[in-house]
Formats: C-alpha cells, structure tokens, sequence
C-alpha cells in the first residue's frame, strides 16, 4: 500500500515560472491501479517524480508498505527504493541491446542474480510485454510501440513493489495508443502490481483506472473511482477535465435552475441552496436533438446552428434562447441549418454545481509543452 | 490542343530546369576549382623533381624522403603527439567546464559561458605570443618568480609547453561542442538507471560515460585534426625549441633556400593522409552517435548536480581556468605593449611605460594596410561564403537535381586540408595556372573562402533542414517565381543560421595565418601575417600592442554584430 | 539545342571572368618604359633629380629588405621627405623567408619586387635565378671592393657586423667570450641561441679556422643545445631581456643600440677577426616601377642615404660615412662575406642544418 501524505514541492523553472505541488495526499491500496489526471503544469509529474524519488519534497511523507522512503528526516534515494519507472520518452539505453537494457536492473542488484537466472527473468518480463525473439536487437532499431513495451519490461523486471508511469503512450501514434491502453490494463490487472500512472489524456486514465486523482495548480481537486468522477464533477474543472462538457451558469431557484430563458429541473450539488449562482453542467452526449416537441420534461426550443453527420449520430450545436449548447440527434434524423428543433436536457444527466466563477477556455488546450 | 497544353507546360517547366541546371554547374565548376584544383597541383607537386610543374620530371625522391629520412619518424610522432595531447588537454578543459555550466549548479552559468567563449575570438598567434610572454623560460611572467622562489622554471619551448599553450586555446571549441552533447543527452536515460536501483557510480560507468563516449571520441577527433593543422604553435614555439611537426616542416622546408617546393608538397600530402584519416574515422563515429540521437534528438531540461560543498572548489576553480586563460594572457599583453624593450616589470620599467609600440602602429604604413586587407577580406569572404553556401544547400537540400550530392562532398573536402598545406597547394597552382592572382589579395580570398566553405555549407545546410518545404510550396503557390521565393521567403528565414555563419567566417578569416603566411605579399599583407613579420623583426612590443588593438577589435565587432541579430558565435 | 547554347554560354562567361580578373598584373611590368641611361658626367644628385622626375608617374617603389622595421622606419622617412611623390613600400622579412616569397612571386609570374637588399648570400642566390639586372650607381665610387660588384649587379648599402652577443648579467661567473669557441664552455648550456638560418657564419668559420676546426666549434656549440631562433633583431632582444646569456652571432649594430640606447646589460665579443656579412642590394629584371627603384638603390648609396643608415647604429659600407657607434668600425681585422663563399652552400647548409637538428 503506498500513502502519500502532505506533500509539497516547489522550484522555479528555467523560464523563471515557479512550479508547485501543495498538499498532496492519496493512498493507493495494494495492487491498485491510480491515476493523477491533470492538464500540463498542474504537478502530477512532480508528484510522481517525489515518488520515484528523483525529486526531494520540501515537506509531507510517502511510505510504502509501511517503509518510509520521504519525511520526517529521512529520504530514500531512487536507486533504493523498491519501484520500478517507464518514462515518457521510454529512456530506452541506445549504446545496449534489448536484452542488456531488461538485464541491466539484474546486473545491478544486490546480490546480483546468476546468468542463468537472470536470462530466466528477461525471458520472462520480455514474454510479459510480447517482445520475445528480439533480445539480441539493437535497442534503438526498435519501432516507438517495441519501445514502450520494452521500458515496461525493464520496468517490471525486479517485480517491483510499486510501478510508476509517466504519460507512457503519449508518444504513440492514435492506433498504437488504442491498442497498447488495453494490453496494459490487462497485464496491471493479472500481476496485481500497485501502479501510478500520470497522463492528461481522461480517455485513459478513465479506462486504465480504479481510482482518478485530478489535479489543478499542484493539488488534487477531486478524487474517485472514474464513474463518480464522469457523474459527479466537484467543479466546472474537473467536469471540463473528465469526459465533454458544455457550462451553463445560472441562478439557484426552488426546484431547479434559472437559465437558458426558462427553468432547468436538474439534479443540484449538496452545497447548493436556493439564491446562489450554479453552473449547468450538460454532457453533450445526453442532450438529445428533435425536429419535433417529444412533450418530455426539460424540453426547450432552440435554433439548429451546426448538424454533422458522425456515423452513430449528429454532432450538433443549438441556440436555446441566445446560449448555445452541444447536443446529439439520431444519425438518421433530416434536419437543416437554422431549422427550428427541439432539445430535451433529462433532469438526472443534468447537474448543477457552485459557480466559483471557473469558465472553460474558449480554445482548445494542447499539451505540446507538458512538463517533462 | 492536348499537344499545345503539354508545350505550354514544357515551355513553362524548362527555363526553371535550365536555370537550376546553370546554378549547379557553375557551381559545380566553381568548387571544383577551389577544392580539387590545389589538392591535384599538390599532388602533382609532390611528385615533382624541380621546383616547376612545367619542366614535368617526375620523381619519388621526395616521399622516399618523407617516409625514410631518419628525421621523418621523429617528426611523425611529435605530431602525433602534439595532436593528441593538444586534443585531450583541450577536451579535459573543455569537458569540465562544460559539466559545472550544463550539469551542475553552479552559480553565474551565463557568465561562465561568455568567459569560456572569449578565447575563441583571440587569434592563435596573439594568444601564442601572450604565452610566450608569461612562460619564457627566464623572462616569462610566471618562471620568473617560480625560479625565484623554487630555483626551477618550465620552458614553453617543448613538446608540453606546445600542448598547454594549443590545448588551452581549443578548450573553447571543446566547452562548445561538450555542451551540445550535454544538453542533447536525455536526462530520463539516468533516470531510468536510477529508478532499475543502479546507484550514481554505476549510473554514471554503465550509462552516462557509454553514452558520452561517441560525442567524446568525435570532439576529441576534431581537436586532434585541429591541433596538427595549426601553424601558430609549431612555428612561434616549436622552431626554437627544435620541435618540428608537419606544419612547420612544410614552412622550413620552403623557407631554406633553395626553396624545397616538393618536398613541402610531399609533406603536405602527409599531413593532409592524417587529417583525412581523422575526419573519416570522425564521420562514423558520428554517424554512430546520430543513430543514438534517433532516440532522442531534442534539447532537455537538464538534471543538474547539486555541488554541494564542492561549489566553492568549483567556483575557485573557474575562476583559475578564466584567469589562466582570458586574464593573465591579455594582462601580459597591455603590459609589453607598454615598455619599449620587453623586459620582466620591475619598479624601473613600470615607471618607464610609454604609447610608443602605439604611436607606431598608427603611423606603419604596413600595419594600416593589413587592416584594411584583413576587414576587406572578412567581409569579402564572409558574403562570398555565405552567399555560395546558401545557394549550394538549397540545391542539395531542395532540389532533386543530378550531381547534388558532388556539390556537398566538395564543399566539404576543404575542411580536411589544413591551412599550410592550401597555402602550399595554391602556390602550385599559381605556378601552373597563369592568373596572375599570387601576391594579390585575390589568392588570399581563393584561400580563404575555399578554407571555410565547410562552415558555410554546415550552417546552411542545417538552418535549411529546419526549414519546411511546404513554407517555399505556399510562396510559389501564392505565385511567386524561384528567386522570389529564395529571396523574400527563404532568405529571411535563414537569416539567423546565415549571419552566424557569417560573423564566424569573418571572425577566423581576420586571424588566418597558416595559408596567409605563405600567400601574402607587401601589397596584401594582413594582420596575422603583418604579426608573424613583425616577430621576425623581434618587435615582441610592437606585436603586444597590435595584439590588444585586435582583439578590442574583435570582441567589439563580435558584440556589434551578435546585437544585430544572429546565433552565438559557434565553432564548427 | 538551347541547353547547348547555354553550357557554351556559361563556359564562356567563366573563361571571359578568369581572363578579365587575371589580366591586371604581367603584362604592364613586362612592357615597362625604358628609363634614360646614366651619363658617366652625371652627379649622384643629378641622377637623382633625373630619376624623381620620371619616377613621379610610378608613385611607389617595392622594397623588399630584411631591415628591421624599427631601423627602415628612421631611414626611409628621410628618403620620404625628399621625395614626397614616391611612396616606399617595404616588405620586411629575414633573409631566407624574403627570398622565398620572391622567387615564388616569380614562379608565379608576378614582378611585385622593384630591390631586394638582404645577405650577400640571399641576393646571390637571386641574381643567378636571373631575376635581377646590373645597375651601376653614380655613387658606386664611394665603397670599397668588399661593398659591391664591379659589373653593377648588386651593392651593399650597409654591413652587419656578426658578433657573439653577450648579456652580461646572466652570463655565468668566470666565463668569458673572446673566441667562438668559447661557446662551447658547459656553463653556457641552454644558455645560448643561434639564428638558424646563419649558414654563413659557419661558411665563414671554414675560411677563418679550415674545415675541422670549424666543424668541431659548431658541434660544441650544438652540443649547448642552442634555442633556434628566427630572426636576428629578435634574438637580440631577447638576449637583452635575458632569455639567454650568449648569442652565437647577433648584428653588431642592434647590440649597440640595446647598450647605448636602451641601457641594457649587453655586450659583444670581439673575435679575431670579425665576420663581417655585406648586405647586398640589387635590381629585379622586371621592375613595375624602374625609375623609383634606381633612384631608391642612388638614394641608399648616396652620402645622404648612408648617413640616415650610419643614424640608426647600423654600418654604412661607404668609406665617406662613419658609423654612428665607432666600436663597430675600429676592429683589428674584418673578414668580408663574398660571393664566393657561397660556393659550398649546398654542403655547408647541410652541415649546419644536421648539426644544430633544424630537420
């Protein structure tokens, strides 16, 4: 069981930014599958790099499996913490075969393995990830998906207590992505191997993962299982952050919320009382389009702006009384540009939460520059 | 109407063909000339039984000469010798200061990276003679209080004077190109290391030094074709302490009378088989070190290495490095320039300083000329070189045109031929190919610009990489024609790589010596070889205050020009 | 067809730019305008005035000398002065490099040299390549026989006295220089430099002391282990300075300037007798500008000219003028460098070469 308590770190980047983790806290139960969710700058790498320790925290603790490796004095290097580590950009040797870069954490140990034991080990963690038969390769002769499986193999070849990820398949192209996002979750899920995981991708950390920490400016915000997390947003953030969203702020009246020229009936947030402004989180894939009044509840009239075609549905985009909302008609619906529909918000995929004044930014974010 | 649509479209297609085909074959021709012409007259040279190509009698005698003579092995192995200690003294430095300013965290890292840069704007020969000054073996600044104190002194004129006065003026290449290899170096490669619970030693054994070793081995290989190429050393050092490499061989062996002009010729094609050799084994090593970068390639957030207590050790230690060799050098400089005679600074001669070296340089006829030369020359150069370079890499980066690949190889070759031995080359061909150019600061601007074409093209040809062809494919789909699009679109991107490239073909131009010496006459003298005379002369004062003058020249120039806009001063 | 036309074209364009760059130079020097013959009635001064006349159209005059800067810079002021519209322009390196880039400006087809001036030896050398012509000055009466050859086709300005050079601080006590061969004394070990290209010296040892005499002084003076170096002004002002304590041979006239002008601790040895090298002067057989070239060579022969070169130390070889320093006249016995010496150059240079291991 790894625990993390109280962590904090702080450094000012080369660019004269400063870059902060502030009272990070979480416990991940044995072979468990965790993951820090956050866009670039928010500190999940920091946080994992405290917890390889290859950066020292300025305060707080981590213990695993009741051993503390930071805090209250003592600090664990890297090199002897039971962990093992793939990096982003695989930090695979190129001057050492396949084989010698799985070998090399063997070679190294203490005491160190047999020949015959250690080839045993490679074989092995090298069959784990589907790589047999190139042992002899040269490492950089690899395609970029052999060497994602390849780091992972020498990440698991100690069998590690503790297996740490930093954004592995954010080098690989969408496909490769696709594929190894399974293979992955189906080889944490046989060697019940404790694993934190660091990505800006929701895609991922929802399907990779039993629980989701999301973080925004160096501290978790919110933390779940990934279906709480879809379904129960604590901030316009975290609902932005974790599956699509469109916001709509409006004002907390006695039976649901005044926006979008009418009443919303929807479900409130606990913190929310009747006076107070609210934020209407609608996920697009539950606002449904019509050409015609269905007589649901929650039914507005709107002006059909955008209508495309996607295979399993039209991507659409509404004007409900000057607000304009994503939604999703049925593929086969015939509906025209500036033809008057109708859209239904059902009230138990409608959710209101505290405005804090968070608005979504307007351009589409890109994790070009995520922190390395 | 078919038939007309497709000559309306040949009648389009084929005056850009023909212009492209007219750019390259002139340049063909043009780097033909300059590259391959010298390396056949030396060869021819060489060979040669007299002291003219014209009266052909070819002869053995002189490589029986070069490779038997008893003298020849000695002179070999004080080559190699003076190459590789030059070249690992220099990688030593280089390396080290490197590591403080890339890897650790050491306080000032810009400061340090400007300090470490400096020497190399400080010409060879100034920063020789600067040496000479201070190490002398009775009169130099440091033997003389060494000798006071402990009865001993170091002689500059031997085989490790040479190596510390070479080593210390390339360690700046070193710190250069070290730091590139630091900077690309994926930090995570250790990382790893650390995380697979290898502690810092084997970190540092089984990753860090393998994976240096190729960047290593190739600096080291530069500095090596670097140090046996140079003329300063040898020549100012070597000759009075009877130590002769090749360079120096090739100058003596010219300067007895009757001049040996084949004799010369055989050990420039000597000196210029070990160059090439090096290069070659350069070239694969960096291929191999490219095909490790294929895993990585870009510039990394460094992990830095806290010093700790060490820092002050380290700080100190720079500060020693940048006294040793910024400071004292031009120290010893301003203050020869100063004294009439040059003797130790005692009370008397500190008392008895006078601007006369000064006033004479003001009024040298020679020394006004060589300036002029010098600037007209760098300037020249510079333009020539760039403006080729651009041209030559457009065609072998863009174009698909046959003999492209002839274009780079030639424009690269010269950066094997060391400059004695171009000098001794175009001596050749001005003996064969009657254009009248010797003598003339023509033959200096043949020289030159064939010398530093590699620069050039290097530059060029990697600002162009980077840039995108779709970037040219927009101009001409905009509608722009060819030398539009080169001129208005390409041009200005380039604009950085071609002006440090630029600043740094002036920079070494202005202090060429090994091909100068041998080419300049009254009428195109210029300012290393108006240095070198001088020396014969024995005006070591004189030659301090032109020293100065020059290099308040440069590091001004270089200030100016990298304020106008341009990349760090790089050596290639 | 038109690609054809093109690479003609462009073959052409090249060919009209190298023959267009290229042509500048020879031609003009080889049709060089023939200057009036000197009259037997003429005075030095008439020729004189006659040459400037003419020479005013040429503007400069190429002086190739082995002068050191310092001393061309007292001397050619004063030929400046008096004749204002021409410019001398003096190219200064010692005597071996300075041949080395005239023969190779010739071989290269250039006349850029109008005079040479350096060692007997040197201009020698130059004459039999036949890259020079006989020219008699009006003052040629003036010097004595040692000073110039009868047929014109060279004169010494000036003669450089070779002595051993002395720093009498650092040489070692109990050790005097009267002969050569008492540089050959242990305790002057690494204490002492030769000038390497000073074959002559040993040229004129064989004539002095006969072949194995010679040999064996050189070969202790070698066993000394000699700094070699390049340039005689400069071993001498380093002598001065106090990089070594003896000189196996400096010019008499840069001792006694570093003595009485500099005050510096130095001496010479007068050796019987003393090695006296002419420097030569002579006139290229195709020079860019005649006229100011004879009315340099007048101009350094004539009274006027020898008395700018007697003021810097040096010794003026005209029996008119007397040196500025009279220690550098009033020797017991002078043994004059000729051409002749030069008879065995070949064997001497390898001699010295091997011996002193300039390889």
């Amino acid at each position: 069981m790894l625990r993390v308590d109280g962590l904090r770190k702080t450094f000012t980047t080369d660019r004269g930014g400063v870059r902060a983790v502030e009272d990070v806290s979480f416990t991940v139960d044995e072979g468990r599958f965790f993951t820090l969710l956050g866009p670039s700058g928010c500190g999940k790498t920091t946080t994992l790099r405290c917890l390889a320790g290859l950066e020292r925290p300025e305060a707080g603790a981590i213990t695993l499996d009741e051993r503390r490796l930071s805090g209250g004095g003592t600090f664990v290097p890297t090199h002897a913490r039971d962990i093992g580590m793939v990096f982003q950009s695989y930090a695979i040797w190129p001057h050492m075969s396949v084989f010698e870069n799985v070998a090399f954490p063997l070679r190294v140990a203490e005491p160190r393995p047999g020949k015959a034991e250690i080839g045993r080990a490679v074989g092995e963690a090298l069959a784990l990830v589907g790589l047999e038969g190139l042992e002899q390769r040269p490492a950089p002769q690899l395609s970029g998906g052999q060497q994602q499986r390849l780091a992972l193999a020498r990440a698991l070849v100690r069998k590690p207590k503790l297996l740490l990820l930093d954004e592995p398949l954010s080098n690989l192209d969408a496909k490769l992505r696709q594929r190894m996002r399974i293979e992955l979750r189906e080889l944490q899920r046989r060697l019940r191997i404790t694993t934190v995981y660091v990505t800006h991708d929701q895609g991922e950390a929802l399907f990779l993962s039993h629980r989701v920490a999301v973080m925004q400016n160096g501290r978790i915000v919110q933390e779940g299982r990934p279906r709480d997390l879809y379904a129960s947003p604590a901030s316009g953030f975290v609902a932005d952050f974790v599956g699509d969203a469109t916001f709509v702020p409006g004002e907390v009246i006695d039976g649901g919320v005044r926006a979008l020229g009418g009443t919303v009936d929807c479900t409130l947030s606990e913190a929310l009382a009747p006076g107070e402004k609210a934020l209407l989180v609608l996920r697009p894939e539950r606002v449904v389009v019509r050409a015609a009044p269905s007589g649901a509840a929650n039914e507005f009239a709107a002006t059909l702006r955008v209508a495309a075609f996607l295979g399993d549905h039209l991507d659409c985009v509404v004007d409900v009384a000057g607000t304009e909302l994503r939604a999703r008609a049925h593929p086969t619906a015939e509906l025209r540009r500036e033809q008057r529909v109708w859209v239904e918000l059902p009230p138990e995929h409608c959710l209101a939460i505290p405005d804090d004044g968070w608005r979504p930014r307007t351009l589409t974010r890109t994790f070009d520059d995520e922190e390395t | 109407m078919a038939t007309l649509s497709v000559a309306r479209r040949a009648g389009t297609r084929i005056p850009a063909l023909r212009a492209q085909t007219i750019i390259v074959g002139a340049a063909v021709v043009l780097l033909a000339y300059l590259t391959l012409v010298p390396l056949a007259m030396l060869l021819l040279g060489s060979v040669s039984a007299g002291s003219s190509v014209l009266d052909l009698q070819l002869t053995l005698s002189n490589f029986q000469r070069v490779l038997t003579d008893q003298a020849s092995l000695e002179l070999l192995s004080n080559s190699l010798v003076y190459g590789v200690g030059s070249a690992f003294l220099a990688f030593a430095i280089g390396t080290a200061v490197a590591w403080a300013v890339e890897r650790s965290d050491i306080p000032g890292r810009s400061l340090w990276y400007g300090l470490a840069l400096v020497p190399l704007i400080v010409p060879g020969i100034v920063h020789t003679i600067a040496w000479l000054f201070l190490l002398s073996p009775e009169i130099g600044w440091i033997n003389a209080p060494l000798r006071a104190a402990f009865g001993f002194s170091m002689s500059i004129y031997s085989l490790p004077g040479m190596i510390w006065i070479e080593g210390l003026h390339t360690a700046p290449l070193a710190f250069v190109l070290m730091s590139a290899a630091f900077r690309t170096m994926d930090p995570s490669l250790e990382e790893a290391a650390a995380t697979s619970r290898a502690d810092p030693w084997a970190t540092f054994r089984r990753v860090t030094l393998p994976l240096l070793l190729p960047s290593a081995a190739a600096v080291v290989l530069i500095l090596f074709v670097r140090a046996i190429e140079g003329f300063e050393v040898p020549a100012i050092i070597g000759l009075p302490g009877r130590i002769f490499v090749y360079t120096s061989r090739i100058y003596t062996a010219l300067n007895q009378y009757p001049s040996n002009y084949g004799l010369s010729a055989a050990y420039g094609a000597v000196l210029l088989a070990i160059s090439v050799g090096a290069l070659l084994l350069h070239n694969r090593v960096t291929r191999r070190t490219e095909r490790f970068a294929t895993v990585t390639g870009k510039a990394y957030r460094p992990r830095r290495i806290s010093l700790g207590r060490f820092r002050v050790f380290a700080v100190g230690a720079l500060v020693l490095y940048a006294a040793t060799a910024v400071g004292l050098p031009f120290l010893v400089l301003i203050y020869a320039s100063l004294v009439r005679v040059y003797t130790v600074p005692s009370f008397e001669t500190l008392g008895d300083l006078t601007l006369a070296n000064y006033g004479f340089l003001a009024t040298d006829e020679l020394t006004r000329r060589a300036l002029g030369n010098s600037l007209k020359l760098g300037v020249a150069t510079a333009s020539v070189v760039v403006a080729l370079t651009a041209v030559i890499a457009w065609v072998t980066v863009r174009t698909r045109v046959a003999g492209r690949g002839m274009l780079d190889f030639l424009a690269f070759v010269p950066i094997t031929i060391p400059g004695i031995v171009l000098g001794i080359s175009l001596i050749w061909v001005s003996f064969i190919v009657p254009l009248r150019i010797y003598g003339t600061i023509w033959i200096l601007l043949v020289a030159y610009v064939t010398r530093y074409l590699p620069y050039g093209i290097r530059s060029a040809t990697a600002g162009l990489v980077q840039i995108h062809r779709e970037l040219e494919e927009a101009a001409s789909a905009a509608g722009a024609g060819w030398w539009p699009t080169f001129t208005r679109v390409l041009l200005p991107l380039l604009r950085p790589a071609l002006l440090g490239a630029w600043i740094y073909v002036f920079i070494v131009s202005l202090r060429e010596l090994g091909s100068s010496v041998l080419l300049a006459s009254a009428d195109s003298v210029v300012l290393a070889v108006r240095i070198f005379d001088l020396r014969d002369s024995g005006n070591y004062t004189t030659i301090a205050a032109l020293s100065v003058v020059l290099v308040v020249i440069l590091v001004l120039l270089v200030a100016a020009l990298q304020r106008i806009g341009g990349r760090p001063v790089r050596e290639a | 067809m038109r690609r054809y036309l093109a690479a003609i074209a462009v073959s052409a364009l090249l060919i009209g730019a190298c023959g267009g760059g290229g042509g500048g130079g020879g031609p003009v020097a080889a049709t060089a305008t023939p200057t009036v013959a000197p009259t037997q009635t003429e005075t030095a001064d008439q020729v004189m005035a006659r040459l400037y006349e003419a020479a005013k159209a040429e503007g400069t005059v190429a002086f190739y000398s082995s002068t050191n800067t310092d001393d061309a810079g007292k001397i050619l002021p004063v030929f400046q002065a008096k004749f204002p519209s021409v410019k001398v322009v003096h190219t200064r390196k010692s005597g071996e490099a300075l041949v080395q880039q005239l023969v190779t400006e010739k071989k290269a087809g250039q006349d850029l040299f109008d005079v040479v001036e350096t060692n007997l030896f040197e201009v020698a050398f130059v004459i039999e390549q036949g890259y020079t012509q006989k020219y008699v000055t009006a003052s040629a009466g003036d010097f004595p026989a040692d000073a110039r050859a009868p047929d014109g086709s060279w004169i010494a300005a000036r003669f450089n006295n070779d002595l051993p050079g002395i720093n009498t601080t650092k040489l070692p006590a109990g050790v005097t220089i009267k002969t050569w061969k008492d540089l050959c004394n242990p305790a002057l070990s690494r204490k002492i430099a030769v000038e390497q290209s000073d074959v002559v010296v040993y040229s004129a040892l064989r004539k002095i002391l006969g072949d194995a005499e010679a040999q064996a002084t050189l070969k202790c003076i070698a066993a000394n282990q000699p700094s070699l170096r390049s340039g005689h002004t400069d071993m001498a002002n380093l002598l001065a300075a106090g990089e070594f304590a003896v000189t196996l041979s400096s010019n008499g006239h840069r001792l006694a300037q570093l003595k009485y002008e500099e005050n510096k601790p130095i001496d010479w040895a007068k050796t019987d007798p003393i090695i006296t090298d002419v420097q030569a002067m002579a006139l290229s057989n195709k020079p860019k500008n005649p006229n100011a070239a004879k009315l340099l060579l007048e101009w350094l022969v004539s009274p006027d000219g020898q008395r700018a070169i007697a003021s810097t130390g040096r010794v003026p070889a005209s029996t008119k003028v007397p040196p500025k320093y009279p220690d550098l006249q009033n020797f017991a016995k002078i043994f004059f460098v000729t051409a002749a010496l030069r008879a065995d150059f070949n064997s001497d240079a390898e001699f010295w070469r091997t011996t002193l291991g300039i390889k």
